[in-house]
């Protein structure tokens, strides 16, 4: 029973960091997105994640919710860019590649991590199986 | 059933559930690695084990009253304690992977070792009832 916990709480993790990975994907795809839903640039968004509390011991993580960051937006000078102000410049959505590439890694580490933890515990489960087999 | 009964089968698989509560503590501690402000938890396995001695050798789950039932097989002698590692993160989480990482891999390995001789202890036993 306790590796069945194990493995649905590695799980949260799994699928918390895939999420995360969804909203960089997001973000690198709109990084040049002028008009959004709203008319506005598009703003980048962020993940908030949650410990789950369940009992003393268990539980795991999830996403509690998805922020949109109130950086600025970044101007660029382009008078014939059908989107710009009467001064001439563009709002360019405020997602920065960089950042969005070393969030998308981490993310990627922290998936292997709880991949890991998930295989362990499935081994150690055949392991205890194999108790009675001799 | 006595000769199922014998000291050593109980006091490994006590064994055996403090290393599997081990491996889920160090799984929480991973999955909540993004979590701000979480602080990671730990079993200490030795100290886990003294506490099983001392009280004992009796299995038994942590009740609040009397009247509750108390579990056969529990490992009600285990509990988590924090970390207390410094954090040199801005968002106060003290997960330290490194650490996880080997925590999990040596109790994994811990695991394997009770398991292999909790089996040998059958094995034993079988060849008490066949003679073979």
């Amino acid at each position: 029973m306790s590796f069945f916990d194990v493995m649905k709480l590695s799980a949260t993790g799994l699928s918390a960091q895939r999420i995360r990975i969804n909203v960089i994907s997001a973000n690198l795809a709109n990084a040049n997105t002028t008009r959004a839903e709203n008319g506005e640039p598009y703003r980048r968004k962020d993940v908030i994640f949650e410990q789950v509390l369940e009992g003393e011991m268990a539980g795991g993580v999830k996403v509690q919710d998805v922020i949109e960051d109130n950086k600025p937006f970044v101007l660029k000078f382009e008078p014939g860019h059908p989107d710009a102000d009467e001064e001439g410049y563009v709002r360019y959505p405020n997602v920065n590649p960089v950042e969005e590439m070393v969030n998308m890694l981490e993310a990627q580490r922290s998936y292997e991590s709880n991949l890991t933890v998930l295989n362990t515990a499935k081994q150690l489960a055949l392991r205890a199986l194999e108790i009675g087999r001799a | 059933m006595k000769f199922l009964n014998t000291g050593l089968i109980n006091d490994l698989s006590a064994a055996l559930n403090v290393s599997s509560l081990k491996n889920k503590v160090i799984a929480e501690n991973i999955a909540n690695i993004d979590t701000p402000g979480y602080k990671a938890k730990n079993i200490d396995f030795e100290k886990a084990m003294q506490e099983y001695f001392s009280g004992g050798q009796k299995l038994s789950l942590k009740t609040t009253d009397e009247k509750h039932i108390r579990g056969g097989s529990g490992a009600g002698f285990v509990s988590a304690e924090f970390r207390n590692s410094p954090s040199l993160r801005n968002d106060g989480n003290d997960v330290n992977l490194d650490l996880e990482m080997y925590e999990l891999s040596a109790n994994g390995v811990l695991y394997s070792e009770l398991s292999q001789l909790t089996g040998y202890q059958f094995t034993k036993l079988k060849t008490a009832i066949t003679g073979r």
